[in-house]
C-alpha cells in the first residue's frame, strides 16, 4: 500500500489540472481582497468584515478543487485501468482502496487549509484584523471546518468508487459548490446544522452579527463567533461518523465491484 | 400533514416497492451496479429532510430510509427484500405518527420568546432608562408562551410581552400576517353597539354609536357614567387589547384607554349613562359580535388625517396648502443611495408655487406617519426651518472593545458621541408652518416633530402628543415572526435619551397646542365627518 500512495502522491505532483484548479481558487479570493477591499473599500475592509460577509464563499470555492482532487486521484486510474493492473499484480483490493483514499484525505485537507487560509492572511496583512472579532473563535471555527471537510471528502470518495468518472465527479462539485450557494439561504430549513456537510461548513463559517447606526448611518458592528459546545460537539461527532461510513460504503462497493 | 413530508412517505414507499422487485431482478441479471440503487431512499431522505427540515414524527420513516442500505452492503435476495418491507412498513408508520402528535411540524414558541429576550436583553438600548427587569419580565411571560397553543395566541403573548416596554420601537410581527383579524376579535372583546371616548374634562361620551342603541336613549355624545358596574376607565384595565397596546407616553394612553373598555364584559353588559334630560339612567346592552371593527373604526376617525396619497399635496382653503407625509420615505433609489434630491425638489417647487399664489400657511399632516428615515427629516426639516445650522441629534458613544454604548460611571448617563446637525434654507419664512400629529407619528416623525418645534413660525398640533419613540431599530427574525426594538442610541442637546420616555413613562416630546376633545369634537369628528384637529389648528395660527 505504501508504493501505491508514494505513486498517488508522484502521480498528483505531475497532475497540471490538479495545480491549474488549486491556483485558481486561490487567486479568486485574492481578486476579492483586492477589488473589494483595494478598489472598493479603499482598504477599509478588516478580516473581520470579509468572514462576516464573505466567510462562506470562501469555504465552497475550495470545494470544486477538492472533487477535482477526489476526480483525479480517485477515478483516474479507473480510466486508464491502472486499478485493475494493481489487482492484477498482487495488491488487495483494501490496498488499492486505502492506498488512494489515505493520501486522498490528507492532500485534500492539507489543500483545503491552505485555500482557506492564505486569504485570511493575506487579507490580516494587508487590511488588519479588526477590534471586534475574536481571533481565538475564529481559529477554533476554521479548525473545526476539517471534520466537515473530511466528511464531504469520504463522500465525493465514495462516488468516485461509484462513478469511476472523474469528469463526471467535477461536475458533481459544481453542483456541491451550488448547492452551498444556497444553503445559507431561506430555500433550506436545515441551513445551520451538521445535517449535512455543506449545513456544516455553513454553521462554522457564519456567526452572530448586529449593527447599530447613527443618524448619519455611521455603523457600528458586533460580532458573537463563539460556539456552544453541543455545536462542537455535533460537529465533530457526526462527521467522523459520516465520513466513516461513506468510507465503508465506498469500500464495500469497491470490495465486490467487478471493474470491467 | 406537510406536502414535503407527503411526497418524502409517498416516494420512499415507492423506492421500497421498487427495490424489493429489484432484489429478485438483480438474481437473475447480475451486476454490482444494483447495489447503488440500495441507497436511493437515504438520499431522497436527506434531501427533503434538508429542504423542509427535520421533524421528529418522521423518526420512522427516517429509519425506513436508511435500513434499505443493508442492500447496498449485502449482495443477498432475501437480505434486500427482508430490508424493502421493513423500509415500506416503517415509512407508512410514520404517518399515523405524524397525525397523532400535536407537536407536529409545530413552531416552538418558547424557543421563540427565548431567542428574542434573550436577544434583547443584550441589545436594548433603553433597559436601563426605563428600569427593565428582565428577570421578573422572564418569570411572567415565560409560562405565558409555555401555555401559547397557536400563532394567534402566540402574537397576543408578543403584543403583551412588547407593550410591557412603552416604546413604539417594541414590536413584533407575525410571518402568518392572516392572524392579525382573529387577534383583534380575541383581544378586543365583545361589541355592545358603542365605543367610548375620555373627553378632556374627565367625561366619558359614546361615539360611533349603533342605531339600534337609539331604543336606550344612547346616541353619540351620550355621557357614560359606569361600564358593566364600574368605571369605565377601570373597566378599560381589564380589557386584552389595553393590555396588548404600549402607548410610549401616559398622556397618550390616557387619551384613548376608554375606546378599550367598549369591548369589555359578558353576553350582556349594564351601561350607566345621563339621558337627554340630565337623569341618570341604565341599560342593559346585548352582544351583538367581535367588537373589533368598531374600535379600530373608532381610532380611526380620532386619529384620521388628510385623505390623499404620501406626499401629495392638498389645497385647504385660499391661504393653506397641506403636504401629506404617511411615512419618512420617498422611493427605493434614494433609500440606497441615501440622495433624496429629487424629493426636495419636489416639495421646493411646490412651495414656491404656492408662495407665488399668496398662501399663508403650509401644514405638514403627519398624522399616522410610520416614520422611516432621518435623510427625509432633513430634507423637510431644512426647506421649512429658519436659515442657518440646527442641532439635531446626538449619536451615542459607541465602545468598541466592549460592543455597546459608553456610560459614564459617575453619572450613570450615556456618553456623547457625534453631534448631527441640518442647514435650514428658510424657503417659507414669509408664512407659518403647521405639524400635525397623533400618537402613531412615530421615529422619524417623532424626529421631525421634535427638531421644528422651536421655530418661531412652528406650530405642531394634536389631540396628543406625537408617539414618543425615536432610537434606531434594530431586530431578530425568529420561526414565527420578526421581533423588533431600540437598539441604536440617540441623545439630545443634554446627554438625555432623544424622545423616548423613562421610567417615569414621559416622552421627550411635546406639542404647541393641544386640542381639546369635547362635545364639539365628538359631533364634528363622529356625526359630521369632519378634520376637526385641522380646523382647530388652522384657528390657531389665525
Amino acid at each position: 500500500m505504501k508504493n501505491i500512495i508514494k505513486s498517488q502522491l508522484y502521480q498528483l505532483r505531475k497532475e497540471r489540472l490538479v495545480w491549474i484548479v488549486f491556483i485558481g481558487f486561490l487567486i479568486i479570493p485574492m481578486s476579492n481582497i483586492f477589488l473589494e477591499g483595494e478598489m472598493v473599500l479603499m482598504g477599509d475592509y478588516p478580516t473581520q468584515v470579509m468572514l462576516s460577509e464573505m466567510g462562506m464563499l470562501f469555504t465552497i470555492f475550495p470545494l470544486m478543487f477538492l472533487f477535482t482532487l477526489v476526480g483525479i486521484m480517485c477515478c483516474g486510474d479507473f480510466m486508464d485501468k491502472t486499478s485493475n493492473y494493481e489487482l492484477m499484480t498482487g495488491h488487495k483490493r483494501a490496498e488499492v482502496y486505502f492506498g488512494r483514499v489515505i493520501p486522498c484525505i490528507i492532500v485534500g485537507l492539507i489543500c483545503f487549509t491552505v485555500l482557506v487560509s492564505v486569504p485570511i492572511i493575506v487579507n490580516t496583512a494587508m487590511h488588519g484584523w479588526g477590534t471586534k472579532l475574536d481571533v481565538g473563535e475564529i481559529v477554533l471555527r476554521y479548525t473545526l471546518m476539517i471534520f466537515p471537510i473530511f466528511r464531504i471528502l469520504c463522500t465525493a470518495i465514495f462516488a468516485a468508487f461509484i462513478i469511476k468518472n472523474p469528469y463526471i465527479l467535477m461536475a458533481l462539485g459544481y453542483v456541491t459548490f451550488a448547492i452551498g450557494g444556497i444553503s445559507g439561504s431561506g430555500m433550506f430549513e436545515e441551513r445551520m446544522s451538521p445535517v449535512l456537510g455543506m449545513t456544516n461548513l455553513n454553521m462554522l463559517s457564519t456567526f452572530e452579527s448586529w449593527a447599530t447606526y447613527g443618524i448619519e448611518d455611521d455603523m457600528n458592528y458586533i460580532y458573537d463567533a463563539s460556539l456552544t459546545a453541543g455545536q462542537i460537539a455535533s460537529t465533530i461527532i457526526v462527521s467522523l461518523a459520516a465520513g466513516a461510513v461513506f468510507i465503508y460504503l465506498g469500500y464495500v462497493f469497491f470490495h465486490t465491484d467487478d471493474l470491467n | 400533514m406537510n406536502y414535503f413530508d407527503i411526497l418524502f412517505i409517498a416516494l420512499n414507499t415507492a423506492a421500497a416497492a421498487g427495490l424489493y422487485f429489484l432484489a429478485g431482478y438483480a438474481v437473475r441479471v447480475l451486476s454490482c451496479k444494483w447495489r447503488v440503487c440500495y441507497i436511493i431512499p437515504a438520499l431522497i431522505c436527506l434531501v427533503l429532510m434538508v429542504l423542509k427540515g427535520r421533524e421528529i414524527s418522521l423518526l420512522p420513516a427516517y429509519i425506513g430510509a436508511l435500513i434499505p442500505i443493508a442492500g447496498f452492503i449485502k449482495d443477498n435476495e432475501k437480505i434486500r427484500k427482508s430490508a424493502s418491507i421493513i423500509s415500506a412498513v416503517l415509512t407508512v408508520a410514520a404517518v399515523p405518527v405524524c397525525l397523532l402528535n400535536d407537536g407536529y411540524r409545530a413552531i416552538d414558541y418558547v424557543k421563540d420568546f427565548k431567542d428574542g429576550f434573550n436577544c434583547m436583553k443584550k441589545h436594548y438600548v433603553l433597559a436601563e432608562h426605563k428600569n427593565v427587569d428582565w428577570d421578573s419580565l422572564y418569570d411572567e411571560y415565560l409560562p405565558q408562551f409555555k401555555a401559547v397553543d397557536d400563532d394567534v395566541e402566540n402574537y397576543i403573548a408578543w403584543l403583551k410581552f412588547c407593550a410591557e416596554f412603552h416604546d413604539g420601537h417594541v414590536g413584533f410581527a407575525p410571518d402568518d400576517t392572516d392572524i392579525e383579524d382573529a387577534v383583534n376579535e380575541r383581544v378586543f372583546g365583545n361589541d355592545y353597539g358603542l365605543s367610548l371616548v375620555t373627553l378632556s374634562d374627565g367625561r366619558i361620551a359614546a361615539v360611533n354609536v349603533d342605531e339600534t342603541l337609539a331604543e336606550y336613549g344612547i346616541s353619540t355624545g351620550t355621557i357614560i357614567t359606569e361600564w358593566d358596574g364600574t368605571d369605565p376607565l377601570e373597566a378599560a384595565e381589564k380589557s386584552e387589547a389595553f393590555s396588548a397596546k404600549g402607548f410610549a407616553d401616559r398622556d397618550n394612553e390616557a387619551f384613548y384607554k376608554a375606546v378599550f373598555a367598549a369591548g369589555t364584559g359578558g353576553d350582556s353588559v349594564t351601561v350607566g349613562f345621563i339621558d337627554e334630560s340630565g337623569n341618570e339612567k341604565e341599560a342593559v346592552l346585548p352582544k351583538l359580535g367581535f367588537y373589533a371593527d368598531r374600535a379600530e373604526k373608532t381610532i380611526e376617525i380620532l386619529n384620521g388625517g388628510v385623505e390623499t396619497g404620501h406626499l401629495m399635496w392638498v389645497e385647504i382653503n385660499e391661504k393653506t396648502a397641506c403636504l401629506r407625509i404617511k411615512a419618512m420615505m420617498f422611493d427605493s433609489d434614494s433609500d440606497k443611495t441615501g440622495d433624496f434630491s429629487k424629493m426636495k425638489n419636489g416639495i421646493i417647487e411646490k412651495v414656491d408655487e404656492y408662495r407665488a399664489e399668496n398662501f399663508e400657511n403650509i401644514v405638514l399632516d403627519l398624522r399616522d406617519n410610520v416614520g422611516g428615515s432621518s435623510d427625509v427629516v432633513k430634507v423637510i426639516a431644512e426647506i421649512f426651518s429658519p436659515e442657518g445650522e440646527h442641532y439635531y441629534a446626538t449619536d451615542g458613544k459607541w465602545d468598541d472593545e466592549a460592543g455597546c454604548y459608553l456610560t459614564d460611571k459617575a453619572t450613570g448617563k450615556f456618553v456623547e458621541g457625534k453631534e448631527n446637525f441640518y442647514t435650514g434654507e428658510n424657503l417659507w419664512g414669509h408664512g407659518k408652518v403647521i405639524i400635525l400629529v397623533n400618537a402613531n407619528s412615530v421615529s422619524a416623525a417623532d424626529h421631525l416633530t421634535m427638531i421644528m418645534r422651536g421655530h418661531e413660525n412652528v406650530t405642531v398640533v394634536g389631540f396628543t402628543e406625537p408617539n414618543g419613540s425615536a432610537q434606531g431599530i434594530g431586530g431578530i427574525e425568529l420561526e414565527s415572526g420578526q421581533f423588533i426594538f431600540s437598539n441604536a442610541l440617540l441623545l439630545d442637546e443634554n446627554g438625555d435619551v432623544f424622545i423616548d420616555s423613562g421610567a417615569n413613562y414621559e416622552s421627550g416630546n411635546d406639542i404647541d397646542v393641544r386640542v381639546l376633545l369635547d362635545e364639539a369634537a365628538v359631533t364634528a369628528l363622529f356625526v359630521n365627518g369632519e378634520d376637526y384637529l385641522m380646523q382647530k389648528a388652522l384657528e390657531a395660527v389665525e
